[in-house]
């Protein structure tokens, strides 16, 4: 680059970055799909795809409901409790979200 | 693995399919539609046009990068550093998608390529969740994945125009508890997933990385750390893990 002027540039449109933020977007939803019909599914990949989905659900719930104090723990719990017990996932939707929004109103 | 599941739907995507996830979909709507709201309301006080609204909402289609992308825009004029921030801001929030897909190839890759990875623009938190959760039960329609994907992107984008125009109307979203919304779906969503599985440790592996990273490292990687560490163990452990 001739003297390292491309950060110096300017422009007005947004569209280049909503293009490249939904283009990569895209390329995050279909990488780890494609990823996974070129590496050979021996019996290890096999387990670890088979405990993936547990995986993810733990680890992008738990941290986050923690972190959010009573509400977070709240709302977690009566989701998966309501979901437990009804096999209804509207109410467990309604009761999670509700159990939340409450606790947070009583000032927790 | 699914040795003893017995699999009477066919591979699809059938139309029974799609209207089985559009119908599996339907009780989020009422908090996405919040949620949508509040994100079309943030886009309008930042600034954003009604079309870079419709890019961020209905092209990217990812609420959570839409609300931190927001957040960053630039108040002047865009240059690479703020254009490659928000990039690297978007990819590490959907990381997850990543792992997601990754998740759905043994189920997915049944059907021909050409319809599946058009399917996969429409991935969300929420039509993950139903598959899997719909896989967990012994179903194989991947249709119920596509429906539940079209029901809430004909759901969400509208509504967030609707909140840009109508700024204001949802302000606060955390009133709603709607910063939670990802911890109850995932909440519901994971029983039938837990029910099937063999082994709950790498699902304590997995939550135990996660929690350390969080705390550590802060930021978005959590979940991607997490979900590999949990998945890593049970490759690894072998047996029945």
């Amino acid at each position: 680059m001739p003297d390292g002027s491309m950060w110096e540039w300017r422009w007005e449109s947004a569209w280049p970055a909503i293009l490249a933020c939904s283009a990569v977007t895209y390329l995050i939803r279909i990488g780890g799909y494609w990823l996974m019909g070129r590496v050979p599914v021996g019996p290890r990949m096999s387990r670890a795809l088979d405990a993936l989905p547990g995986a993810i659900f733990v680890a992008a719930t738990l941290p986050i409901a923690v972190k959010a104090g009573p509400p977070g723990l709240a709302a977690a719990a009566a989701a998966g409790l309501t979901m437990l017990a009804t096999k209804r996932d509207w109410a467990a939707i309604f009761l999670g979200l509700a159990a939340g929004a409450a606790t947070r109103a009583a000032g927790f | 693995m699914n040795e003893t599941t017995t699999i009477a739907e066919p591979i699809g995507p059938t139309l029974a399919g799609m209207a089985l996830g559009a119908r599996m979909a339907a009780p989020f709507a009422p908090g996405l539609i919040v949620f949508a709201l509040a994100n079309g309301a943030l886009s309008a006080q930042t600034g954003l046009s009604f079309a870079e609204t419709f890019g961020m909402s209905g092209v990217m289609f990812a609420g959570g990068a839409q609300a931190m992308a927001t957040q960053m825009w630039p108040h002047g004029a865009w240059s690479l550093s703020t254009t490659l921030t928000m990039i690297g801001v978007v990819a590490a929030v959907n990381s997850r998608m990543f792992l997601m897909g990754a998740s759905l190839r043994p189920w997915l890759s049944q059907a021909p390529a050409s319809l599946i990875y058009p399917n996969l623009a429409l991935l969300t938190d929420l039509n993950w969740s139903i598959g899997v959760s719909h896989r967990a039960n012994g179903g194989s329609d991947i249709g119920v994945v596509l429906g539940a994907g079209l029901l809430s992107w004909i759901v969400w984008t509208p509504i967030c125009m609707l909140g840009w125009a109508l700024t204001g109307l949802v302000t606060d979203p955390r009133r709603y508890a709607l910063d939670l919304m990802m911890v109850v779906v995932f909440s519901a969503m994971s029983i039938n997933v837990f029910k099937r599985a063999r082994s709950a440790s790498p699902f304590v592996v997995s939550g135990a990385a996660a929690l350390a990273a969080s705390w550590l490292i802060g930021g978005f990687w959590f979940i991607v750390i997490g979900a590999v560490a949990g998945a890593g163990w049970a490759a690894l452990r072998g047996g029945d893990a």
